[in-house]
């Protein structure tokens, strides 16, 4: 089943002197459930700015956009914010846990939005139970280390059991260790939630760890073929 | 967890980040509700204040100059029996008079002298007993005086006069009266010291004496003025004031009002007759017909002259018909035809060899006073044929039919006249002594009644008497009952006036109820700087955190969701904040009390005000600033989220939609059109009246500003556009733009341009914050500076003067009305004062009939004095002038004119409205509205024409107050004239520059409440420029960390930061300076006296608390390790 799809997807820029700035050019893709995607390239070629088009946090200038089979464009911000809170999950460089919140309530945010239920509650608990966080659930985002943090912000991104996890460089600000342990952990909930993974990274070996390669290049995306 | 245990958690865990907002709503809502606590304690004041001077009092008749009997008390108590519920009434005699030292050592002071027993003092819980030589003094009486318990006084007043002394005939005989007494005490305010009718926000200089000692003093035995009702009970208000006139009307008799019968003897029949000489014409109308009686109206003839043979002096009688008829059954057709208007009966003394040697048909010349249209005493003259030659004896010799002159009645001779006319008595012959001395009063010619009015009726009344048949009475008793039974006191405006009613209602209105809103305006610039510093600092606070507003967006919130949570949380902290200020505006309000006691007490007179705060004011005033912040909150969010949820995720700081990089089309036009706009105004206001001319001028700045702050704005985007393409560079996703000159100052401006909406907002504030306060603050009034300028606020007259005694004449005239050559080139208005309050604007109650004051409007009129500023519609097309006092609005409308501060801020009335009065005979009146003056030294009353007031106060006696001009002598030698002239009448003489200048003194004040109130709002503005750097600063620490390490000293940073900030504080200035000086237009001048020293002083306050902020920002922002904000980055 096909969660998400682009095509010929592209993203442009005005400039003052009235020029344009193509970040992307004629993207087409097909994100099928329970795929696992890896976008590396350089920086500053445009790989969040694919991640925000997937993630319907912005808007392509080309292209069609389609998640769930239904065409982001045609969406209104109200529905791309349900369609964002069921369907998606987020995970960004940094955490973004709220520090005033205890993990548990941190997991718990997005189902706010519907408002949070006994079975969020058991799901949430369920979810910090499996990724060894139960103990740590009624701490603080400051008494946490950086890749607990991380994890806990990829257990709030699983929390609506979305259909696609989009996660932005989620390893930047992990050691070697942690962001291994991070992208495993996906991988995990991934295979076991069947949800797709779409992991923007500047490290081939953990992009590796995801089943396709693709490499962001020129404003378009190209198959990896190796190399550093 | 829900939604609000995350506002909950949230609002914990950043409380030091919202310490600010909860700060700025503290201040909003200390200030709003300060303001209206302030309105509440000058309303509950000035009801304390009336309950005071009233004490137990609820209802009050005063007569005036018609003294009743003091036992009406007694009767009208026996009438009312158990409905007085306990209550009582108390009689006492109220009057002007002055005070002063026996020796002389100091000028008399005007004090109200109030006859009184137990039964007034039961009114005010005090038992006084006065002997007939003590005085008790109130408080303000006695600091006047200077007076001291065993002082001996001697207080003087005026008896009441038979007809007013400028009236023709009127009592010119020396009434005045005086008592040496020694001060008993001195009363507190609570016990009636301060006891008065009218509310007239001035303080009362009240005398005590007891009631007989008075009445005796003025020759009024037994008789009052004044009727008080009170009592425990009374003055809970379940006493029905109407009772009382129902009383009145049940229990009065005629000689309460000046009305006597006389049985005339011999059958003659009976006769009424009025101590006041002239018989009202409702008096007539009542009695006449219904008791079949005959009126007669008695005058005195300066003159009677047939041929070169005079008579003078002579008391000539206007007769009914029925009185020739009954002579002579054949005279009806000589009464149709002749008598009427040409015919005279002389007697035969008169018509003597030795007198006037006349015979029937010859033809008689008669000469008179009479008071022409404009008040003054005119001699006349009317030729008759001697129509018959009366004898010597029988009805013929009436010597009743001379009326009670003063000064002519009780004379023993015919050369002790002392009528109130100027009489040459070196015409006086032994004859005429003869006939005195024989026939007293009795007429020497008879005229028909008819005729006699026309000639001789005046404004109060056009008989002396009325004859009634004796077979029409049993007995004097008997008439009196049956004249009593035709008439109601109300006609004479015998009215109970509910005076505690009317006292607190008068508290609850005019200035006073408004005042609470006058401060809150005063104050809206200090409330809007609070507002905008609590919203700026909310945003800030979210920015902060602006990444987990991002972050609930991708998390699936709405935008509106997200609003939502952010405005709840605001709108918790500013509940906070509000509970908090109603806390702090207990001690704000304090603190405007205190100053409204000392350095602003010209705003409140000498009301003396106590803290009293309302619960509703409290919570509606913390509810507004609540909302109002909340609003705030709600518009900064709405912006806030106008960013992509992406650009939130950054870093903080790196977020926040700006200023438009667009320029808007709309800056040039709209700026063009506004500098235009200031132009035409500037234009216009160049040519207005004095008061159209500052808001013309404050509009022109305005619009000056406006210009300005949209060409700033053109600049900032510029600047914005200019750092666009950069931003771009900076995100990797957009080409190398312009590149902007890599210098120090460059790049502080690039951070001008970087944060272009913050730094408009900053230059807004602080340009709108220094033209408010400083514009308004000059626009002080200054003193007239040629008090001689016909059409300036002094109406070209130079001194004011108010006698306590009314004069009967001008003060340059004589008393027998010519023109007094000492005065020779001098021009003075007289003022005919009604009773009524003053409507100034020191009187912080609303009087429901303010004092009416009568002028010459014609000479007014042709001296074109004051200025008009505004014509009642529907007489715009009319000659708009003082000639508008004789406008023709119907049978009971009395055209008025009144300066606007009397108009708007005393009375809140414009042009074309009216007021309800109540003459002297009881009928009711409108007086309306024509016209309204520019702010003149006429304040306080409302103008209209002498004669035409005369004829609804007949007996208003005299002239209380004057303007006088006289450009070719000094005022201080024309003020000790006055003074030396008059000294016995209790006069106060005022330059009208400080006339005019105590009627600014309030406006003045206001304004300097104004300065200081938006100095204070400016200064709170300046902390939030503060707080704007410190975020700026905050928000580049990563970048300051980047030029420390490059090698940039902590001090250039700070200097770099402080110079970024300096620019845009002085480009406020410039706009703010540019703006206020267009308005101060009329200042540059001369017509403002602005307050150079405070404005600088508030200048420099700003500009030093400016500089202070930034300084301590930079400082606070370039402390600690820059580096690590580097690493942190």
């Amino acid at each position: 089943m096909t969660v998400i799809e682009l095509d010929n997807v592209g993203r442009y820029y005005a400039t003052t002197a009235g020029a344009s700035i193509t970040v992307l050019d004629s993207i087409s893709l097909r994100i099928l459930c329970g795929d696992a995607l890896a976008i590396i390239g350089p920086s500053g070629c445009g790989k969040s700015t694919l991640l925000n088009l997937m993630g319907a946090l912005d808007q392509a200038s080309a292209g069609r956009v389609m998640i769930d089979g239904r065409d982001v464009a045609g969406l209104d911000d109200r529905q791309r914010a349900k369609l964002r809170n069921e369907r998606i999950g987020f995970v960004f460089q940094a955490h973004h846990l709220l520090p005033q919140c205890t993990v548990l309530e941190n997991v718990l945010v997005p189902t706010l939005v519907r408002g949070a239920s006994s079975a969020d509650l058991a799901r949430a608990e369920q979810l910090l139970d499996d990724m060894g966080l139960a103990d740590r659930r009624h701490h603080r985002p400051g008494q946490l280390s950086g890749g607990e943090c991380q994890r806990v912000a990829v257990i709030r991104a699983m929390i609506n059991q979305p259909a696609v996890l989009l996660a932005d460089e989620p390893t930047g600000s992990l050691d070697h260790a942690n962001a291994s342990r991070l992208v495993e952990l996906m991988v995990k909930l991934n295979k076991q939630e069947q949800c797709a993974l779409i992991m923007v990274t500047h490290s081939v070996e953990l992009a590796l760890r995801l089943g396709e390669v693709r490499e962001l290049r020129d404003g378009r995306l190209h198959p990896w073929r190796g190399g550093p | 967890m829900n939604r609000w245990s995350l506002i909950r958690a949230t609002l914990w865990h950043d409380r030091r980040t919202h310490l600010g907002v909860v700060l700025g709503v503290m201040i909003a809502t200390a200030v709003l509700v300060g303001a209206l606590s302030l309105g509440d304690s000058l309303r509950q004041s000035l009801r304390a204040i009336a309950l005071q001077r009233l004490g137990q009092t609820t209802e009050a008749l005063l007569t005036g100059d018609r003294y009743f009997r003091q036992a009406l008390a007694e009767e009208l108590m026996d009438q009312l029996g158990d409905d007085l519920n306990g209550g009582w009434i108390a009689p006492a005699i109220m009057t002007h008079g002055t005070a002063a030292d026996p020796a002389g050592t100091a000028p008399s002071v005007a004090v109200r002298l109030l006859g009184v027993d137990e039964r007034f003092w039961q009114l005010g819980r005090a038992a006084i007993e006065l002997r007939s030589d003590e005085v008790a003094l109130n408080r303000y009486s006695a600091e006047r005086l200077g007076a001291a318990v065993g002082d001996v006084l001697v207080v003087r007043f005026d008896k009441p006069a038979t007809l007013p002394a400028d009236a023709v005939l009127g009592d010119l005989e020396d009434r005045r009266g005086s008592m040496r007494v020694r001060v008993a005490m001195i009363v507190d305010d609570d016990n009636l010291g301060r006891f008065d009718l009218e509310a007239s926000g001035q303080p009362v200089a009240n005398a005590f004496v007891a009631l007989p000692a008075l009445a005796g003093a003025m020759d009024q035995h037994g008789r009052a003025n004044l009727l008080l009702v009170g009592g425990e009970r009374a003055s809970s208000g379940e006493l029905d004031g109407a009772q009382f006139n129902r009383a009145l009307a049940a229990r009065w008799r005629i000689e309460d009002i000046g009305l006597s019968v006389t049985d005339l003897g011999d059958g003659r029949g009976y006769q009424l007759q009025s101590r006041h000489v002239f018989l009202p014409d409702h008096v007539r109308y009542a009695v006449e017909r219904p008791l079949d009686g005959q009126p007669i109206l008695g005058y005195l003839a300066n003159e009677l002259m047939v041929g070169d043979r005079r008579v003078p002096y002579a008391i000539v009688a206007g007769m009914p018909d029925e009185w020739f008829a009954s002579f002579d059954q054949g005279i009806g057709s000589e009464l149709e035809g002749g008598i009427k208007s040409h015919t005279i009966w002389l007697n035969d003394w008169a018509a003597d060899e030795q007198d006037l040697a006349a015979t029937v048909g010859d033809e008689l010349t008669m000469r008179y006073y009479i008071e022409s249209a404009d008040s003054r005493l005119a001699e006349r003259s009317a030729s008759f044929r001697i129509g018959r030659i009366v004898p010597m004896g029988g009805r013929f010799v009436d010597r009743e039919l001379m009326p009670p002159f003063a000064g002519i009645a009780d004379a023993e001779h015919h050369a002790d006249w002392n009528p109130g006319v100027s009489i040459d008595l070196g015409r006086i012959r032994p004859r005429d002594e003869k006939y005195w001395r024989l026939y007293r009063g009795t007429p020497r010619a008879f005229i028909a009644i008819d005729v006699a009015r026309d000639l001789w009726g005046n404004r109060f009344g056009d008989c002396t008497a009325i004859r009634f048949d004796a077979s029409r009475f049993a007995s004097v008793d008997d008439a009196s009952r049956a004249i009593g039974a035709q008439l109601d006191p109300a006609q004479f405006g015998w009215m109970f006036q509910p005076v505690r009613r009317q006292a607190l209602a008068a508290a609850g209105q005019g200035p006073a109820r408004y005042f609470g809103g006058l401060f809150t305006g005063l104050s809206l610039f200090l409330i809007g700087a609070a507002v905008m510093l609590t919203a700026m600092l909310f945003v800030f606070g979210v920015e902060q955190r602006g990444w987990q507003v991002g972050l609930l967006v991708a998390l699936g919130f709405t935008g509106r969701q997200v609003r939502r949570l952010l405005v709840a949380e605001g709108a918790v902290l500013a509940l906070l904040g509000s509970l908090l200020g109603i806390a702090a505006a207990l001690g704000y309000a304090q603190l405007m009390l205190l100053a409204l006691r000392t350095v602003w007490a010209d705003a409140v007179g000498s009301t003396p005000i106590n803290f009293h705060a309302k619960v509703g004011s409290m919570v509606g005033g913390a509810a507004i600033a609540w909302l109002a912040s909340v609003l705030a909150i709600m518009l900064s969010t709405w912006r806030l989220m106008r960013t992509e949820p992406a650009q939130l995720l950054r870093a903080p700081g790196a977020h926040v939609a700006d200023l438009s990089s667009r320029r808007a089309w709309y800056e040039w036009p709209a700026a063009t059109i506004c500098l235009a706009g200031a132009l035409v105004l500037a234009a216009w206001g160049h040519d207005a009246t004095a008061d159209m001319q500052a808001a013309g001028f404050i509009g022109a700045g305005a619009l000056t500003l406006i210009a300005a702050l949209l060409l700033v704005r053109r600049w900032l985007s510029r600047l914005a556009e200019a750092l666009g393409s950069e931003r771009a560079v900076d995100s990797g996703v957009g080409a190398s733009g312009a590149a902007m000159r890599l210098t120090w100052a460059g790049l502080s401006w690039r951070a001008v341009g970087r944060r272009a909406g913050r730094s408009l907002t900053v230059i807004t504030v602080l340009a709108t914050g220094l033209f408010l306060t400083l514009a308004i603050g000059a626009n002080r009034k200054a003193p007239p500076s040629d008090p001689l300028e016909g059409a300036g606020p002094t109406g070209g007259y130079q001194l004011m003067v108010n006698l306590t005694h009314p004069l009967a004449h001008r003060l340059n005239q004589r008393p027998d009305g010519t023109a007094d050559a000492a005065w020779a080139g001098s021009e003075v208005l007289a003022m005919r004062l009604t009773s009524g309050p003053q409507a100034s604007c020191d009187n912080l109650n609303r009087p429901a009939q303010p004092r009416l004051a009568g002028v010459d409007s014609a000479a007014l009129a042709a001296r074109r004095a004051f200025s008009f500023i505004s014509i009642a519609p529907g007489l715009r097309g009319e000659d708009q002038s003082w000639n508008l006092l004789h406008a023709d609005l119907g049978p009971d409308v009395l055209p008025a004119i009144a300066d606007q501060p009397t108009l708007v801020w005393a009375l809140g009335l414009a042009p074309g409205d009216g007021l309800t009065f109540t003459d002297e005979r009881g009928r009711t009146f409108e007086v309306r509205i024509v016209a309204m003056l520019e702010s003149s030294v006429l304040q306080g009353m409302l103008l209209v024409d002498e004669s035409r007031l005369l004829e609804r106060y007949p007996s208003l006696e005299g002239y209380g107050r004057f303007l006088v001009r006289r450009p070719e002598t000094d005022p201080d030698d024309t003020a000790q004239l006055i003074a030396r002239a008059h000294a016995d009448r209790g006069p106060s003489i005022v330059t009208t520059t400080e006339v005019m200048t105590r009627f600014q003194a309030l406006e003045n004040t206001y304004v300097s409440i104004f300065l200081m109130l938006g100095g204070l709002g400016v200064a709170l503005g300046s902390l939030g420029l503060g707080v704007v750097v410190l975020r700026q600063v905050m928000d580049r620490r990563g970048e300051l960390g980047l030029l420390r390490a490059v090698g940039f000293s902590r001090l250039s940073l700070m200097y770099g930061v402080m110079i970024e900030h300096l620019g845009l504080v002085a480009i406020g200035l410039v706009a703010g300076m540019a703006a206020t000086l267009v308005a101060l237009g009329p200042a540059l001048r001369g017509g403002l006296d602005v307050p150079w020293f405070s404005l600088s002083l508030v200048l420099a306050i700003i500009l030093a608390s400016l500089i202070a902020w930034i300084g301590l920002a930079a400082w606070w922002a370039t402390r600690g390790s820059l580096l690590d904000a580097l690493r942190h980055e």
